[in-house]
C-alpha cells in the first residue's frame, strides 16, 4: 500500500508551476493530435520524446503522460462530432457519442466524455497510487489462455447489437474477425496476403477504422446540408453551457463510473489488452446493467460515461504495469518505457524501489493532469464544436483530406490512403444493407487478439490446452463470467417479456 | 401506403451477404494449405460457423422480402441517405482519382485541384471561394503535417523525377 512519507516527497518534488505548465502544454498537444484521425497521443510522445532527453526525470515524465492522457481523451472529439474515432480506443464513444450529435447534443455529448474521462482517469490515478504493486504482480498471473478469453468476453459484445439483427452482426463479426487475422503469422506463415508484403503486419488497424466510421459516414454525409439534423447553421443553446451541464450529468451516474473505472483500471494493467478493449468492455457491462438497454447506440448517456471512463482509467492500470513490471501494454507505454531507459534509469521491479519519490511524484501528477483536463478539454471541444456548423460542401472536403493524408502518415505509404477509400465503400455498403459496422469493426480489433492468444496458449499446453482453460482458476472464472455476460440479457429480455404478459 | 418494395435491396443484400462468403471461402482456401495447422487454429471454426449462418441470412432476407411485400411497408435501411446519388458516386470517383493523382503529383498539387473539385461537386455554388480555400488549407495541412509534425507528405513520382 501507500508509502506516506514517500508519496509527501514526491508531492514536494512536484510541486512547482513549470511543472503545472508543462501539464497544460501536454494536454493540449496530446488531445489536438488524439483528435486528429490518424494521428495519436503515442505520435505526440515520440515526437516529444527527444525534447525530454535534457530534462530531469520529473518533468520530463510529466510531460509525457500528459500527452498521453490528453490523448486518450482527445480521439472521443472527433468520435462524438464526425463518426471518426481518432484513435481505436474512441470506437465504443461513436456508438452513443456521435447519435447525439446527430440529435444536436454534441456539446452535452463533448462535456459527458470530459466530465468521464476525467472521472476515469481519476479513478485510474488513485488506484496506480494505492495499490500500484499487488495490482501489477496480479496482472502477471494472466496467461495467454486468460488473454484469449478476455478477447473472446470483448467479442461477446456483438451479441448485443441491435441493429440488423443477432445473425447479421455475428456474420459481420466473424468477417471481422477475419480480415483481423490476415497478415504473417507469429510461425512465420503468410495469410491472406496474396504477395502484398504491405499487409505483412496485417490490415492496418487506423485506415480500417477511418475508412469503416468516417469515410463512410462522409459518403451519407454528402447529401445532407449539415451534420447535425436538428441544427442548421445555428446553435440553439450556448455551446459552453451545453458542455458544462454535460459534465455535471456525469456524476448522476456514480456507479457506472465506478464499475467503468475499475474495468479500466483492472484491463488497462493487462500487457496488450489496453484501452480500446478497456472501454468495449466497460460500455458493454453498462449495457448489461442498464434499466435503459434500448437507449444504447442511439445517444445513451450511459454508454457514452461507461466508454469514456473505463478509456482514461486504463491509464492507471498500463502505467502500474509499465512502472513496476517494466512491462509496456502499448505504443504509447512502450514509448515512455523508452523515456525511462533514456533517462538511465532500468525498467522492471527495481525501478520503484530505487526511484520511489519521483516515481510517487510522477503519480501525482496524474491527478493533476486528470482535474487540469476538465479545463484544457472543455476549451479545445468548444473549439471544435464550431466544426459542426460548417456546411458539408465545406466540412467533407476537409475531412476526408485529414484522413486520407492522416492514414498515410502513420506508416509513410499511399496505400494505406487507398485502404481508407476501400473501407470506406465496403463501410458505405454494410451500412446500407443494414449490417453493423460496429461489429465488423470488434472482430478487426479483437480478432488478432484472440487468434495470437489462442495460438500461445496451444505451444504453452499442447494438448492439453482445453484442460487448460478449465484449469486455470483466473480463466475458469473468465469463462463462467463470459458465460454469464451473455446469458443475462437475453434471459433478462425474456423475463421482461412473460412480466409484460402477465400484466 | 404505396407498395414501395423492389429486388434493389433484397439483391444488394444477398450481394453483401455472399461476398463475404466468397471473400471467407478464398482466404480458407489460401489457409488450407499451410503447414503448421496451428497457423489456422481460429480461422477454420470462424469459417465454419460463417458457412452455416450464410444459408440462414438468406432464408432472413427472403423472408423479410416477402413480408414486405405482403405489407406493402416502405422497405428499411433504403431510404434517400444511403440511396447512391449522383453526387455520392462522383465523390467516389473524385476520391478515387485524387488518390492516383497524390502517388504521381504530389499532394500540395493534387490538393489544390481536388478540393475545389470536391466543393464543386457537393455543391458550393460560388467558383472563387473553393480555389482560395483549397491553397489555404492545402498550405495548412502541409505546414502542419512536414513542417510542424515532421511527416513527409508524398511529392509524387513524378514531381521527384523533375526534382
Amino acid at each position: 500500500m501507500i508509502d506516506w512519507n514517500t508519496l509527501l516527497e514526491g508531492i514536494s518534488l512536484f510541486m512547482s508551476w513549470s511543472n503545472f505548465l508543462l501539464i497544460i502544454v501536454g494536454l493540449a498537444f496530446g488531445v489536438t493530435l488524439g483528435a486528429i484521425p490518424g494521428l495519436t497521443g503515442s505520435l505526440g510522445i515520440a515526437l516529444m520524446l527527444p525534447l525530454t532527453f535534457t530534462m530531469d526525470p520529473l518533468p520530463a515524465f510529466v510531460f509525457l503522460i500528459s500527452i498521453y492522457t490528453g490523448g486518450l481523451f482527445g480521439g472521443a472529439i472527433t468520435a462524438i462530432l464526425i463518426n471518426t474515432p481518432g484513435s481505436p480506443a474512441a470506437v465504443a464513444t461513436t456508438l452513443d457519442g456521435y447519435a447525439m450529435t446527430k440529435r444536436g447534443l454534441s456539446g452535452k455529448a463533448l462535456g459527458l466524455a470530459i466530465g468521464a474521462s476525467s472521472t476515469g482517469g481519476l479513478i485510474g490515478a488513485i488506484v496506480l497510487l494505492i495499490i500500484i504493486q499487488p495490482l501489477a504482480s496480479f496482472a502477471l498471473k494472466f496467461g495467454p489462455t486468460e488473454m484469449f478469453i478476455i478477447a473472446v468476453f470483448g467479442l461477446t459484445i456483438i451479441s448485443s447489437i441491435q441493429e440488423g439483427g443477432f445473425i447479421k452482426s455475428i456474420y459481420g463479426g466473424l468477417f471481422g474477425i477475419l480480415l483481423g487475422t490476415v497478415g504473417m503469422t507469429s510461425t512465420g506463415a503468410m495469410r491472406g496476403t496474396f504477395g502484398n508484403v504491405q499487409l505483412l503486419d496485417g490490415i492496418p488497424m487506423i485506415p480500417a477504422l477511418i475508412g469503416l466510421f468516417a469515410v463512410s459516414e462522409l459518403f451519407v454525409l454528402a447529401d445532407k446540408k449539415y451534420v447535425s439534423n436538428k441544427q442548421e447553421g445555428v446553435i440553439e443553446q450556448s455551446y459552453s453551457s451545453q458542455i458544462l451541464s454535460g459534465i455535471k450529468r456525469v456524476y448522476k451516474y456514480p456507479f457506472n463510473l465506478l464499475r467503468s473505472g475499475s474495468i479500466g483500471v483492472f484491463i488497462g494493467a493487462l500487457p496488450a489488452a489496453g484501452s480500446t478493449i478497456a472501454s468495449l468492455v466497460s460500455y458493454n457491462e453498462a449495457k448489461r446493467f442498464s434499466k435503459k438497454k434500448a437507449e444504447f447506440g442511439k445517444g445513451s448517456e450511459e454508454g457514452l460515461v461507461a466508454a469514456e471512463s473505463a478509456n482514461n482509467a486504463s491509464e492507471g492500470g498500463a502505467l502500474a504495469t509499465m512502472l513496476v513490471l517494466g512491462i509496456p501494454g502499448s505504443a504509447s507505454t512502450a514509448m515512455l518505457l523508452g523515456a525511462i531507459i533514456m533517462q538511465g534509469w532500468v525498467p522492471g521491479p527495481r525501478l520503484f524501489i530505487d526511484n520511489s519519490e519521483v516515481l510517487y511524484g510522477i503519480i501525482f501528477s496524474v491527478v493533476i493532469q486528470v482535474i487540469l483536463l476538465l479545463v484544457v478539454g472543455a476549451i479545445i471541444a468548444m473549439l471544435a464544436g464550431k466544426i459542426i456548423n460548417i456546411p458539408n460542401n465545406i466540412l467533407v472536403p476537409i475531412i476526408i483530406t485529414f484522413a486520407l493524408i492522416g492514414s498515410f502518415a502513420v506508416r509513410n505509404m499511399i496505400f494505406d490512403a487507398f485502404l481508407v477509400f476501400i473501407f470506406g465503400l465496403i463501410g458505405w455498403y454494410l451500412r446500407k444493407n443494414k449490417y453493423p459496422i460496429i461489429a465488423v469493426v470488434l472482430g478487426l480489433i479483437l480478432g488478432p487478439i484472440a487468434d495470437k492468444e489462442l495460438l500461445r496458449s496451444v505451444q504453452l499446453h499442447g494438448e492439453n490446452t482445453m484442460l487448460a482453460f478449465i484449469e486455470r482458476p483466473v480463466s475458469l472464472i473468465l469463462i463462467i463470467i463470459t458465460i454469464i455476460g451473455v446469458l443475462t440479457p437475453i434471459l433478462m429480455e425474456r423475463y421482461g417479456k412473460k412480466k409484460q404478459q402477465t400484466n | 401506403m404505396q407498395k414501395t418494395f423492389s429486388n434493389g435491396p433484397f439483391i444488394h443484400r444477398i450481394i453483401v451477404a455472399t461476398s463475404i462468403l466468397i471473400l471467407a471461402v478464398i482466404y480458407f482456401f489460401d489457409v488450407k494449405d499451410l503447414k503448421n495447422p496451428h497457423d489456422r487454429l481460429l480461422i477454420s471454426p470462424v469459417f465454419w460457423i460463417m458457412v452455416i449462418l450464410y444459408p440462414i441470412i438468406i432464408w432472413q432476407e427472403i423472408r423479410e422480402a416477402k413480408k414486405t411485400i405482403h405489407d406493402s411497408e416502405e422497405v428499411e435501411g433504403d431510404g434517400d441517405s444511403y440511396r447512391l446519388t449522383k453526387k455520392v458516386g462522383f465523390f467516389m470517383i473524385s476520391v478515387m482519382i485524387y488518390l492516383i493523382l497524390l502517388n504521381y503529383i504530389g499532394f500540395i498539387i493534387s490538393t489544390i485541384l481536388f478540393l475545389p473539385a470536391l466543393m464543386w461537386i457537393l455543391g458550393t455554388k460560388s467558383r472563387l471561394f473553393p480555389i482560395i480555400f483549397s491553397i489555404i488549407a492545402t498550405g495548412l495541412l502541409y505546414l502542419f503535417f512536414d513542417i510542424l509534425l515532421g511527416i513527409p507528405l508524398p511529392i509524387g513520382i513524378l514531381i521527384e523525377g523533375v526534382l
